[in-house]
């Protein structure tokens, strides 16, 4: 048998300064108590915390997650089937990474799972490594999804703070429209334009107009347009 | 009086027979089962009403043996005086009884049948006692005696008959007692031979066993996708904990409790699987069909392993109730698993052609009074069409696109070999009915 540790674990899945909140956590819906069991103890075993629903019932009726994180669906189950969920969980703002895992998949399966933005479609049984590299993906496009929420919520925070006007002015600066541009269309004095956009920058804490396009554009569409 | 038989017929010519008319005429006034009231009749009319019948006797298609048994009755006699009452376990104790009762007891007369049911040249090689009658079941003798000495009227047994040609033959012996206080010189046996009857019952049975099988094999065909999601599972389960374990062996300090924990799961999984691939092994066997005491609601659990993925994978629903406590039935696990398996996927089909939106089976296993078990199977798909609901159980009847039609005919054909029923109806609230009645046993059936 190779000595050798075959599998380190993936760094940012065991975050051992953290906060539990910020751990990680894997949860696991499939209806084979004998698979997902051991699916729990594979990523046990390299420090990743798992939670395990017979059903994506029993898994729903548990709530939201908190922690960071993915899931790993087996598309064949009572109830509601994988994909359904992964519809489901698009619409429902919760975009949790999903790694499926099926005993056939077969190809238009796969590539609706893939479309809908699946980490992966594993077929079993899957070989260990294969799974833990799909989970440490899944585990950071979370973490690169919530860190993106999380610079969309402040974001909006700080956009609260602005005026009709200055925001006026941000939505044409962002349009790449100059200061004098601005200031024909709105029908005031380029002084003023200026004044506005100082006023935006400090606001939204931008150090550059590329910082403060670019904190604009992550902002969604709708929410943009929302007066405070 | 004495008669003596003479007819044209060369090759009854030698038959010879003593017989007393004025026994003959008294034993005819109590009802008996060999005379009825036309032949009652025909022998109060006289000397050739007597002939008539005694013309008829010769002439039945039923092998008939005239037998004297008045040496029984006295030996009986002696055995009440010294106040015998359980003839059987004196029997027991005194089997020469028996032996005597074999030479004392004499074949008076017999017919045309009688010989050739016996190959014999001539009739006068069956006039004599009664012992070549018990030469294939010596220990029937017994069973005749203690049903004459308890006083009864009739016996019947299904014994083997040893014949002069050198043939064992399967019959239905039937003795007809005289009531006391009658002379007992007129104790009638019959003797049916049931071998052709026996042997044609086998081999229908054994061209059902083969349809039956052959239709299993083509079932499991069908359910290829879902007996290998089936094995897949612990298959998975298998890969992940072995190779999980290594991982803790392989630490620089191994955790061997944990792998240990994970090995022992392995070690199971690995039975599980084998328990799928034995389930579908004896589905694919050919085998003698057995006879043996069954929970019903065991081979339903059996039977859910073949179709359980395509019930999740189609989205349907199963609901069981099982009565409890069930008695047993008696029959074939296998065929009986083919029947519920073939009843689900039916069921599973009618639910998925018609798209219905409820998509739910009701399994029930109920009790039908004190000698049947009734499993009853009812799905949310359209039903059954009201002209189909005669010919849904005819061979190479299906509405499908994709079926042969011979699910349905082999679970009736399983079923009526169990001695039991299945019919099918359309249930009120949508939805057929398909219900099966299986007779209560305990026993295995006598097996021929």
């Amino acid at each position: 048998m190779d000595q050798e540790p075959r599998h380190q674990s993936p760094g940012p899945t065991t975050p051992t300064d953290a906060s539990l909140a910020e751990r990680p956590l894997v949860r696991i819906v499939d209806d084979d108590p004998d698979v997902r069991m051991a699916l729990a103890e594979l990523l046990e075993s390299v420090g990743i915390d798992a939670a395990t629903f017979a059903s994506t019932r029993e898994w729903l009726e548990s709530g939201p997650a908190h922690r960071p994180g993915c899931l790993i669906l087996d598309v064949r189950m009572p109830g509601s089937s994988g994909l359904d969920l992964q519809y489901h969980l698009a619409r429902s703002g919760d975009p949790k990474p999903i790694i499926f895992l099926t005993g056939h998949g077969d190809i238009p399966m796969t590539v609706q799972a893939m479309k809908a933005g699946a980490v992966d479609f594993l077929t079993k049984p899957v070989r260990d490594q294969t799974l833990l590299d799909a989970v440490a993906v899944g585990i950071e496009r979370d973490l690169a999804q919530r860190a993106n929420a999380n610079a969309v919520r402040r974001h909006l925070d700080l956009l609260a703070a602005l005026t009709p006007r200055e925001r006026q002015v941000l939505a044409e600066v962002a349009r790449g429209r100059l200061n004098k541009q601005i200031a024909f269309d709105l029908g005031i004095s380029q002084i003023t334009v200026k004044l506005h956009r100082s006023n935006v920058m400090r606001k939204m804490q931008a150090s550059s107009v590329g910082e403060l396009i670019r904190a604009w554009e992550a902002i969604p569409q709708d929410l943009r347009e929302r007066r405070p | 009086m004495a008669w003596r038989l003479s007819v044209p017929d060369p090759a009854t010519a030698e038959v010879r027979g003593d017989l007393d008319l004025d026994q003959m005429a008294r034993a005819s006034e109590v009802p008996d089962d060999h005379r009825d009231e036309a032949v009652t009749e025909t022998m109060g009319a006289g000397r050739a009403g007597e002939d008539r019948f005694r013309m008829l006797i010769h002439h039945t298609p039923t092998p008939l043996w005239y037998v004297d048994a008045r040496g029984a009755g006295e030996v009986f006699e002696r055995l009440r005086a010294e106040g015998v009452t359980d003839i059987a376990a004196y029997l027991d104790v005194h089997p020469e009884l028996v032996e005597i009762a074999k030479d004392i007891v004499l074949v008076t007369e017999i017919n045309r049948a009688a010989v050739a049911l016996f190959g014999a040249d001539t009739a006068t090689d069956l006039i004599r006692p009664v012992r070549y009658l018990f030469a294939a079941t010596p220990e029937m003798a017994k069973r005749v005696m203690v049903a004459h000495f308890e006083g009864r009227r009739n016996y019947v047994e299904q014994a083997k008959m040893a014949t002069f040609d050198g043939q064992v033959r399967d019959v239905v012996f039937s003795v007809t007692y005289p009531a006391p206080p009658e002379h007992l010189d007129t104790t009638f046996i019959t003797i049916e031979d049931i071998t052709e009857r026996l042997r044609t019952e086998a081999q229908l049975r054994r061209l059902q066993a083969d349809f039956a099988h052959a239709a299993r094999v083509s079932m499991l065909g069908e359910l290829a996708t879902s007996i290998a999601h089936e094995v897949n599972q612990p298959l998975a389960a298998i890969v992940t904990n072995a190779e999980t374990s290594l991982r803790w062996l392989a630490r620089e300090e191994p955790n061997l409790a944990k792998a240990r924990e994970l090995i022992a799961r392995v070690a199971a999984n690995a039975q599980r699987a084998n328990d799928i691939i034995q389930r579908v092994r004896s589905m694919a066997a050919k085998h003698e069909p057995e006879r043996l005491a069954l929970d019903l609601a065991e081979v339903v659990d059996e039977a859910l392993h073949f179709v359980r993925h395509d019930l999740d994978a189609r989205g349907i629903t199963l609901l069981r109730v099982d009565a409890e406590p069930l008695p047993p039935v008696v029959g074939d696990r296998v065929q009986l698993q083919q029947v519920v398996v073939n009843l689900l996927v039916n069921s599973i089909q009618a639910i998925t052609q018609a798209d219905a939106q409820a998509r739910r089976i009701e399994l029930k296993i109920d009790v039908d009074g004190a000698d049947a078990v009734t499993l009853s199977v009812h799905d949310t798909g359209p039903g059954v069409a009201e002209p189909d609901l005669d010919c849904v159980f005819d061979g190479f009847f299906t509405t499908k696109d994709t079926g042969m039609g011979i699910g349905l005919a082999i679970c009736q054909s399983i079923i009526t070999e169990h001695g039991g029923e299945i019919s099918v109806t359309n249930h009120p609230a949508g939805g057929a009915v398909f219900r099966v009645s299986l007779p209560v046993g305990e026993d295995s059936l006598p097996d021929s």
